[in-house]
């Protein structure tokens, strides 16, 4: 847990602003209505879901009387006061945030499943936009209670999460198959080797093994293989994953500007969170087609928010 | 290099991670390959971007596969596994193990090539015109013969990624013509084959075949072309060898046997295929595949029509154009539009042997032209609705035109042109979580035959899931192909006294066309039950049917009288209609990862309705073996070597048609060796390939206290494949 100054020190305000500032605050009962409570988000991309996310957070914000400032990677980043919440969408973000040095409290949303966290940044807080690696062996025995095995592709930069991935089959009971793919290996003639035609194959993001040129084939080779996918977007369900647990970003937005008034009212946060809005989609036809009887998304929802809570 | 660790590596203390991990770890791969495509990349963290990039619709509901425990129609689904294992160079061999199928050899009757005959059920002839091929969803079904001549389709075994057939009439899905049974090969997505492959395969017989393919991708596109060659010299022939002893002048014994020698019926065939792959965009799929292929084979004398069809080569070209596109509207809407264009041309012309008629006429010979030249164009849409989470709606519209072309089968007819419209439409509803019905329709409009409908019901009861029940009854037609409808055969030759002309014209009258012609029908009814045991290790499916076929088309010689001809000719009638009852029974069983046990008997009776009998009616009973059985054991004994052992057994059957034969049964054995060799940047395969090895594998034409005329001897090949990038 960490908490996060709140004072406000900054010198390059005007006088004249400080001023007016320090006049509103004389007819103000709260000491925290002194305080600024001020925002900056700074965007990895500016692609769709980059701009969906931000609209999201500050949509939410709306109703509370944060003020928010968004910059995006290509832009000159200034920032001014040394009191703002930084919030930074992905990793490029970060680094960059980090390289300013700035003592500000600082929000890091990743992708990762289980963030390398610097130690420098430990006592920051961390939110994952995926779920954690025991929820999706959740969702696995969920799917279908009959499988004993959950196999997982892995690029060398994954290669840490194995304790974690072990300690959830444990967990679950499950048996597990770990591939890790070295650097510039067929990813198909891997999987042609050594994925057992049985169980299901658990995706986690890793742009080395799923991206746009790879999903084709391995969604075809692990259908022929007769062996389910769980994947980890909405998208990934469509093109032929047999189901995801996923956010969407009006969910992450949802969330991270309830983080983000927690903040300002000293609540406690944790160091590391994952999503805690969240949706299972799943392919009623790609289960059919694989002779799998699976439950409704929507109770396979509930029952993993419950699980989420516990 | 590729190097391949599997291990269960022992995590202990020293290693500082938990024990447990070495339980749960169960290998670990490592692979070094040099790389063009899907290869994995730098390492990278992951994005955002990676959670919400948009990804094509790779597995649209018409590209998934139907479970055969939910299929209205028992479904056999041959697999690449089963297709590698069984050591097949062409298709029909790997149809063996279809419960119910038998697959022979056409020997020159009719004085036509050697044909491979696949046959389901019987009622047959060398055409086998009772039974749908389909290609990726494109008919290969000859327009003007009718069936399909498996020796000339342009189509590499290796590309195939499953075969499916479905066993009993199947018309609501698959238009007609889908009568006994559909087979449905389904080629492999061009993505699934990046890179190099080459395989060669040599053997006795003459065998020398030759494949080369290559796969490549760039950004939404995917590609591959594929070019065979394949060769042998066809079945042995069974020659009859008389000596004679002589003593004074005096025929005193007479010595007759017969020995193995070539058969004129080489074979030799190139082919060039190719299929591309293209992502229009997240929703939208556009498949494309074309093919060319030339067939040259030897063909025999036929004896039985007094020589007028003499030894001589045919060549045979056969090409396609396919053209899919595939949207998937949203989550509950999709549908294809197909375009294809199929062609074939043969070129078979010779000159008859010489026919002497005496009294003083010239002796002459006819200048025969046997060749012929058919097209198809098909054009349809299907529309594939999801309209509630229990009910499924598949609908569609067709067009095709058919064209045809034969000096010899249309002599005097000129081109023939038939389109044929169909509406069809199936459902699916989920009454509940334990029953699903089945329903379905097609309607067909032949400008010339009568609008016929044929529909279909299905009801399959889930006790768990595990085990099923499947009540189903439906109805088909098969549509007379060309040659049945329009067919006319004649040869007309003046005679000539001293080179002058006598004023008379002879002439033979073979086959006379009939306009009266009608469909055949059939009305299926089943009962099948599907379970799983074993922790679903052993699949095992069981059908019972009834099949009532009526005004069944046969040749009948009927008396001709006009005033170019006065005798006999063959004429296609409705003649017939039988009863056939059976079961099939099929199982898979898979103990381990290491082995495979795939495998079906069949037990059958066909009872013809004649009254009274006649000579067809037996025939028409004998068409089908009354038992078959086959199985595939498939080992891989550790990562190098793997083997396998088929078994293939069928009853006493005569094709129709056949005029002179006795019955015969087959029982073959095969076998198969393999070895893989896997080096740097390459993936090969070392095998070892013998067939029938229990008996000769004949070709169900043999004569009576003779034998077959041709025989399919042991059969021994390697065969050596590899992959590279």
């Amino acid at each position: 847990m960490v908490r996060y100054p709140l004072t406000m020190t900054n010198k390059t305000i005007p006088a004249l602003i400080r001023c007016l500032v320090l006049f509103a605050c004389f007819f103000c009962n709260s000491t925290q209505a002194i305080t600024e409570q001020h925002v900056i988000i700074v965007s990895s991309g500016n692609n769709s879901h980059h701009k969906s996310l931000v609209e999201n957070i500050l949509s939410n914000l709306k109703i509370s009387n944060i003020k928010a400032e968004t910059f995006y990677l290509e832009q000159t980043i200034n920032i001014n006061t040394n009191s703002s919440l930084i919030i930074s969408l992905g990793h490029e973000a970060a680094a960059l945030i980090d390289q300013k040095k700035l003592p500000n409290p600082k929000l890091r949303v990743f992708t990762d499943t289980n963030p390398n966290i610097d130690p420098e940044h430990k006592s920051e807080s961390h939110l994952s936009m995926t779920q954690p690696v025991c929820q999706q062996f959740a969702l696995a025995q969920l799917l279908n209670p009959d499988w004993k095995l959950i196999s997982v592709l892995l690029s060398t930069t994954n290669t840490p999460l194995i304790k974690n991935l072990a300690s959830c089959a444990k967990r679950y009971k499950l048996k597990l198959n770990t591939i890790i793919l070295k650097e510039y290996i067929n990813i198909i003639d891997a999987l042609n080797t050594s994925l057992p035609s049985s169980g299901v194959l658990l995706a986690l993001p890793d742009p080395a093994i799923y991206n746009a040129k790879t999903i084709k084939s391995i969604l075809l080779t692990t259908y022929r293989h007769r062996v389910p996918i769980i994947g980890f977007s909405e998208n990934f369900v469509r093109a032929g994953a047999l189901a995801a647990m996923h956010s969407s970003t009006e969910q992450l937005g949802r969330q991270i500007s309830e983080l983000i008034q927690k903040h300002y009212n000293n609540e406690n946060i944790n160091t590391h969170l994952y999503p805690e809005y969240f949706d299972v989609t799943t392919n009623k036809n790609v289960a059919r087609s694989l002779g799998i009887q699976i439950p409704d998304r929507k109770i396979l929802t509930k029952k993993l928010q419950e699980k989420y809570h516990e | 290099m590729i190097t391949i660790m599997s291990f269960h590596k022992q995590y202990n203390d020293n290693t500082k991670t938990p024990r447990y991990l070495a339980a749960t770890i169960s290998s670990v791969i490592a692979l070094t390959l040099s790389t063009i495509a899907l290869t994995l990349s730098t390492p990278l963290q992951a994005t955002e971007d990676e959670l919400f990039f948009e990804m094509p619709v790779v597995l649209s509901a018409s590209r998934l596969e139907q479970p055969v425990s939910e299929a209205p129609i028992a479904v056999t689904s041959i697999d690449r596994q089963i297709i590698e294992a069984s050591g097949a160079r062409t298709i029909p061999e790997v149809l063996r193990l279809v419960p119910g199928i038998v697959v022979g050899n056409s020997n020159n009757e009719w004085g036509e090539e050697y044909k491979l005959v696949v046959a389901y059920h019987g009622h047959t002839n060398q055409y086998s015109k009772q039974m749908q091929v389909l290609i990726d969803g494109r008919s290969i079904y000859e327009p003007l013969l009718g069936g399909v001549n498996w020796n000339m389709i342009p189509i590499n075994i290796e590309d195939i990624e499953r075969i499916e057939v479905s066993r009993g009439p199947n018309a609501s899905t698959y238009g007609s013509n889908s009568f006994l049974a559909v087979i449905n090969i389904i080629t492999r997505h061009a993505s699934e084959d990046p890179g190099h492959y080459a395989k060669l395969r040599a053997g006795n017989h003459d065998i020398a075949d030759l494949t080369y393919r290559y796969g490549g991708s760039s950004d939404d596109l995917d590609y591959r072309v594929t070019m065979t060659s394949q060769n042998d010299n066809g079945l042995d022939a069974r020659k009859n060898i008389s000596t004679y002893d002589v003593d004074d002048n005096v025929l005193a014994y007479q010595y007759s046997y017969y020995e193995t020698a070539d058969n004129h019926d080489d074979t030799n065939t190139g082919a060039i295929d190719y299929r591309v792959d293209y992502q229009v965009n997240n929703d939208s799929h556009l498949t494309y595949q074309g093919g060319y292929g030339k067939t040259t084979m030897d063909i025999n004398e036929n004896f039985s029509i007094g020589g007028i069809r003499p030894v001589r080569d045919s060549d045979t070209t056969n090409a396609h154009q396919f053209l899919k596109l595939e949207n998937t509207i949203d989550s509950k809407n999709s549908f294809i539009v197909q375009y294809y264009y199929n062609r074939q041309d043969k070129v078979d012309q010779s000159i008859s042997k010489i026919v002497q008629v005496g009294g003083g006429i010239d002796d002459f010979t006819l200048d025969l032209d046997f060749g012929l030249k058919s097209e198809r164009h098909n054009l349809e849409f299907t529309h594939y609705n999801q309209t509630t989470d229990n009910l499924r709606l598949i609908w569609g519209i067709s067009a095709q035109q058919d064209i045809a072309k034969s000096a010899f089968f249309l002599t005097d007819q000129g081109t023939i042109r038939r389109e044929t419209y169909r509406l069809f439409a199936n459902a699916e509803w989920q009454i509940n979580q334990k029953n699903l019905l089945n329903f379905g329709t097609l309607i067909e409009d032949n400008k010339t035959l009568d609008t016929e409908v044929s529909p279909r019901l299905a009801l399959i009861h889930k006790f768990n899931d595990k085990h099923s029940v499947r009540v189903g009854i439906s109805q088909a037609i098969r549509s007379p192909f060309i040659s049945e409808e329009f067919g006319n055969t004649v040869f007309s030759h003046d005679l000539t006294s001293g080179g002058t002309p006598i004023g008379f014209t002879l002439v033979e009258q073979q086959i006379i066309p009939n306009d009266k012609l009608e469909h055949e029908t059939i009305i299926s009814r089943e009962i099948g039950y599907f379970g799983q045991f074993i922790n679903d290790k052993l699949f095992f499916n069981v059908r019972l049917f009834h099949d009532r076929l009526d005004d069944l088309i046969q040749t009948e010689t009927v008396p001709v009288a006009s005033d170019s001809f006065d005798g006999e000719a063959g004429i296609h009638k409705n003649v017939d209609s039988t009863d056939v009852t059976g079961v099939e029974i099929e199982f898979d069983f898979r103990p381990d990862a290491s082995f495979r046990f795939f495998g079906n008997v069949s037990f059958l009776g066909i009872k013809s309705n004649d009254n009274p009998r006649d000579l067809l009616s037996e025939e028409f009973e004998n068409s089908a073996p009354k038992r078959t059985a086959s199985f595939l054991a498939i080992k891989q004994f550790n990562e190098l070597y793997s083997g396998s052992l088929g078994f293939y057994y069928a009853d006493e059957m005569l094709w129709l048609d056949v005029p002179n034969r006795q019955p015969s049964s087959y029982t073959a054995m095969d076998i198969r060796i393999s070895r893989s060799i896997r080096q740097s940047n390459s993936t090969s395969k070392l095998s070892l390939i013998l067939k029938n090895l229990l008996d000769e594998y004949n070709d169900y034409h043999q004569l009576p206290n003779r034998g077959p005329l041709a025989e399919n001897n042991l059969t021994g090949f390697i065969e050596y494949s590899i992959s590279f990038q």
